[in-house]
Order: structure tokens, then sequence, then C-alpha cells
């Protein structure tokens, strides 16, 4: 190809992508939320540590709180929450109350046309946790090892896989995941394999435990009204500028504690793509 | 060259279009017995909207597998005799009776939902009458189906709930709620019930459990709603009384008052039975359970949900001699909701038994439990 064909051929993929882009539906939220210069966030405030309401302040606190007055302040609009019952944030979507939920929402796989999803950007699937300086990130790692869950939790249904996938692996169920994490920092369990959050809660509390693979993926984002795909696209550049330059993390150190990984040099390869992908 | 392409993809397409219609061949298979040491335990099904055999199979088959006896299933009017009076469709309902009696299953049929002909015409002006909407001039109109259904299934269904939570105005079309006419319907639909089959049991009410206060829009307290269909002489027309029981954040053991919704409320309503002499009348708990959604305001923890319910379906066999049946709300759903309910369920929609569902099948089949903590 020479080089006039490469310019010609870039100059027409641009020209058809200003044309994509001046054919794009228009978008009501995200014309409103410029000219007001608000935007409008719906939360469902009773979800510690991501968004509660201050009992003293009356203001609203978490790390959705965090991450929303971040988009605002980069994007240069300003916030304004809107306290909604998780059953409503929807509705609140398509009746018009806000602009966007930032409500440590799962994505979800059929939203049957009430929303568009964000990039996501928390992973509360289950997630190991084991002694710093253990020498095992992996479920496969278990063999002759011990393992505690949360009774009847996603972790239980998924140690109960890995039973029939190892020779032994021995199951100790508890009542809340804070006992489960309890019993690995006291040498009852090998690991614990308890939800993201109290994974990294339970991690950021106790020096002594460090966080091991996502055995599966619950991604929290945020989502917004089905015809909003240009405020989806501007919450999503800021979203991926957070996670890359560290400002997700940050945020997560302030609402969850020092955050530490088992640490995988040389001796797992295979720990590496899980602890680096989707940890946020 | 083509000619050979184009003979090679016909044959592939006649291979695919000879092949696509052919329905799935599901075995039902001899009858096989429930194994249990608690026949109180039941579950509510939900197959109504199930259309792949394979998975009313399956799923009755886990249910037989977990030791439950029993269950109750929704057989909705409105999709079985939906075009027209008397023009009947058996075909699904007769594929979940097959499979339940195969899985040696009792069923609970629940019946529920007005077909079109059967409600009122609309006007201009007038809002849709939903498909709970029955007025009383098409009272006969059930009861002529109930007629039918009970005599089709006289070997396999001994049990009829007629309607669903009546003292909730939705579940009765938007209409104020009303004990009185309750009882009418029940009046009209109960000897048609015998005539088809003369040993079918009536259960009625299945009222939902609530505070509403009387005059409402939204519904009426169930233990009121009690006290004025017996005193509307409902209590004639039900051969025993259909019980909604939820323990939302409370214990099994939580005592009952009637300013609290919780598990134990089915002692008022028995009490109340109690005052106006229907004591030999059984009950049935037909809907009952507790709920683990991370964030719904009235669920428990995972954990709490498995003691819980077991410690219930255990209380109800030693305390409730008045109680046949204890049916936990749901086993599975067709689809899932993504939402709290759920975490009402024991197997998820992929049929993925949740941990509750093994500890459910090692109590009631008597089992040493799942539990190996030091």
């Amino acid at each position: 190809m020479t080089k006039t064909s490469i310019r010609t051929s870039i100059l027409a993929m641009l020209v058809l992508l200003s044309l994509s882009a001046c054919t794009q539906p228009e978008d009501a939220t995200w014309t409103s939320v410029q000219n007001s210069g608000v935007l409008r966030v719906g939360m469902d405030a009773a979800y510690p540590p991501f968004e509660v309401i201050n009992a003293e302040s009356g203001a609203f606190e978490g790390f959705d709180v965090d991450l929303a007055l971040e988009i605002g302040e980069r994007l240069g609009l300003e916030i304004a929450f809107t306290n909604i019952s998780f059953d409503g944030l929807y509705d609140a979507l398509l009746t018009n109350q806000v602009d966007v939920v930032i409500s440590a929402l799962p994505v979800l796989d059929d939203v049957q046309g009430r929303a568009l999803f964000t990039l996501p950007y928390f992973n509360n699937g289950d997630r190991l946790v084991m002694p710093v300086g253990a020498d095992f990130v992996t479920m496969s790692d278990l063999e002759g090892r011990t393992l505690a869950v949360e009774l009847g939790s996603g972790g239980d249904v998924e140690g109960r896989l890995w039973e029939r996938r190892l020779r032994d692996l021995n199951i100790y169920r508890y009542n809340t995941p804070a006992e489960a994490l309890q019993a690995v920092a006291e040498g009852q369990a090998d690991a614990a394999l308890v939800d993201a959050i109290s994974a990294r809660l339970g991690v950021g509390q106790n020096p002594d435990l460090a966080l091991g693979e996502h055995v599966n993926e619950i991604l929290f984002a945020g989502a917004v009204h089905p015809n909003s795909r240009r405020l989806k696209a501007q919450l999503d550049a800021v979203l991926n500028e957070m996670l890359r330059d560290g400002t997700v993390d940050a945020l997560l150190e302030r609402w969850f504690g020092p955050q530490r990984e088992v640490e995988t040099s040389g001796a797992h390869p295979l720990a590496r793509p899980y602890t680096v992908s989707l940890a946020h | 060259m083509i000619l050979a392409w184009a003979l090679r993809i016909a044959l592939v397409g006649f291979a695919v279009e000879a092949t696509s219609h052919m329905p799935q061949y599901v075995v039902t298979g001899e009858p096989r017995p429930v194994e249990t040491e608690h026949p109180i335990t039941c579950v509510h099904t939900r197959l109504t909207d199930e259309v792949e055999e394979w998975k009313i199979q399956r799923t009755l088959s886990l249910v037989n597998e977990m030791g439950a006896t029993t269950i109750v299933e929704f057989f909705p009017w409105a999709y079985m005799e939906g075009a027209a009076k008397g023009d009947y469709y058996w075909d699904h309902a007769d594929m979940v009776i097959e499979h339940a009696r195969a899985q040696g299953l009792t069923i609970i049929a629940r019946i529920g939902l007005v077909p079109e002909w059967a409600r009122p015409e609309r006007t201009t002006g007038q809002a849709d009458t939903t498909l709970n909407h029955l007025d009383p001039e098409n009272y006969q109109d059930l009861a002529d189906f109930v007629a039918v259904f009970a005599e089709r299934y006289q070997d396999e269904i001994q049990h009829i709930i007629i309607w669903n939570e009546p003292n909730l105005a939705f579940e009765w079309g938007f209409r104020p709620v009303d004990p009185a006419e309750y009882a009418h319907m029940l009046s009209v639909v109960y000897p048609a019930a015998k005539r088809g089959n003369p040993d079918v049991q009536i259960l009625g009410l299945a009222l939902a459990p609530t505070l509403e206060p009387v005059g409402s829009q939204h519904g009426m307290n169930d233990l009121a709603y009690l006290e004025q269909f017996y005193q509307a002489g409902g209590g004639e027309y039900m051969d025993a009384l259909a019980v909604h029981t939820y323990g939302f954040k409370f214990p099994p053991d939580d005592p009952p008052a009637p300013e609290v919704l919780n598990f134990r409320r089915a002692e008022l309503l028995h009490a109340v039975m109690l005052e106006y002499a229907q004591a030999e009348t059984p009950v049935y708990i037909t809907e009952t359970g507790w709920n683990d959604h991370p964030r719904w305001t009235r669920a428990v923890r995972p954990g709490q949900r498995i003691s819980y319910t077991i410690d219930a379906l255990a209380y109800a066999e030693e305390n409730w001699p008045w109680a046949e049946s204890l049916c936990i709300w749901v086993f599975r759903t067709p689809r899932p909701t993504f939402s709290y309910p759920d975490y009402f369920t024991l197997v998820t929609t992929d049929f993925v038994p949740k941990p509750i569902y093994f500890e459910l099948q090692a109590w009631a089949r008597g089992w040493t439990a799942n539990q190996t903590n030091p």
C-alpha cells in the first residue's frame, strides 16, 4: 500500500467517523446537563462503604460519592445527589429524576432496555484472601488446604464446585464473611473466599491478610438512560482516565483501607492475569 | 464448482431445517417415590412460564431429590381457557402434572388469572381491567372452569387454591378488597369444584401478610380480612386455609404479635380460625421463606436464611399439628428478575442448586449437615 493510499484511507475513515458523529441521536440528558452545569446522581445511600448518609452532617459520603464528585470535577459539573431506594433506581433514570445512577449497581446482562451501563469500576465477585506471604493465589492451588466461606454465600457456591474439582479441599463455613476472614487471620483456615467488598475491608483492617484471585465477576458500574449515549461516552472517558491514573485505587485505599495483593513474582505465573484484570 | 458448492449449502440448509423443529425427546419414566424424613417439606415451583419440557422435568426431579413431598404450582385460568369459554388448552398443564406424578409429588394447584373474555369489555374513557379482575356476574365462569379442571385431574390433584392474596388491591383487580365478596366467589366455585371431583379439597384465602388498615386503597390487614371472611359465612365454602407467612428480618421463633409481620403470624390466623369454630380445618402454608439479597431491607444473611428456613420447618412440624405442609417460596424461576426476588430461590435459573438447597436436602433426608468447622 502506497503512502498516498494510506493517507486516503485514513482521510476516508475520519470523514466516516465525523459523519457518524453527526448522525448520532440527540441525547437530551447530556444537553440538559451541559446547559445546567449540574449532573444529578441517584444512589441508595444505605450501603457502606459505597454510599451512606452521615448521621451527624446529613451529607452523602462513601466510595461512590467521591467517585461521582471526581467525575464532576473532571467534567466541570456540579454534582447533585438524590437518595433513592435500590429498587427505584432504574425507574428514576427512566422518569428523568436523575441523570446517572452511581450506587454500587451490578452490571446486568439483560437490563431489558432500561439503562446503559458505563465502564465498570469495581468487581464485587468472590475473591480469595490469604495470609501475607502465602505461596498460593488461585483456587487450583488449594489442593490439600482448607477454605473458609460464609455459609450460603457466593463463596460457598464456588467452594462446593471446587470441592468436586480438587481431590482434597476442606471447607469451613461461617455465619459472616468477617468470621471467615478471622479464621484465616487466626490460622484456622488457609484462605477465605468472600465477596470482594468483604475481602477488601478485611485486608484493609488486617495487615496480615492479602488479596488473591477473583474467582468470578459481579461488576459495579454507573447507569444512564438508554438514550443517553453521549453522557455515557463522557462518563466512560472520565472513568477510563480515573482507572488508569490511579484515582480509583486511591479511593479504594481511602474507603477500604490499605490494599495488598499476594506477591506472585515467579512462583505462580497464572496469578498475574487474575490480579491485574478487573482488579477494581 | 459453483454448482457443487450450491448443492453442499442446500444440503446443509435441508439438514438444519429438517432437525430444527423436532421436539426434544424427554422420557417421563416410571414414578419414583420421594425419600424424606420430613413430609411437611414443600416448595412453591414456578413452571407456569417454563416452555421447555426438559426444564420442567429437571425442576421437579430436583424437588424430589431435595426430599420435598409437595409442590404448589400456578395453573392460570387465562392460559387454559383463554380463547373462549369452553375452548381449552391443556398441553402445558398436562406436561407439568405428568412430570410431577413421575417424581411422586403431591400437587397443590393454585388457580387464578382471568381470561379476557370473562372480563368487562373496554369502554371509552375507562381504564383497562387487569388479569385479576372478575366481576360477580362472571363467578360462574370461574366455577365452570374449576369444575372441568378438578374433573380432568381428579386422579392427580386433590388440592386447589382459589385465587391468590385477595386482600391486596392489585390481586383483586384494583377493586376495593372485600372479604364478603371473596366469600361470595367461593360460594359459587366450591360446589362446582365438588361436582368435578367430590374428593378435591378447596383451599381458600392465601392472604398476603400485611398491616394495611381497613379502608386502605392498597389492601387489608390479613387478620381483619380473615375475621370478616368468616363473618360473611365464607368458612362453609372451603376445606382448608391457605396461608402465606414470611419471616422477613425475624427468626422463626420470633413471637407473634398483630402489629408484626413474622413467620409465626400464621398462629394468629389460626387463632382467628379457632374463634370461628374452625379447629378441624387444616392449614397449608403455601408460601413462606426468607430472602438473602445483599441490599434488600427485609433480607437476612445467607447463613441466617438457611438456618431460619430449616428451623421454621422443624418448628412447624413440632408445634403446628394443624399445618399440613410448609411450602417455601420459591424453588426456581424460569428467568431472573435481576432484583431481590431472585434471592428467594433455592436453585438458580441455570439449575445451579444454592447452598440452601443442599442444607434443606440434608435436613429433609436425614443426612449429616454439611458443616465441618473446627
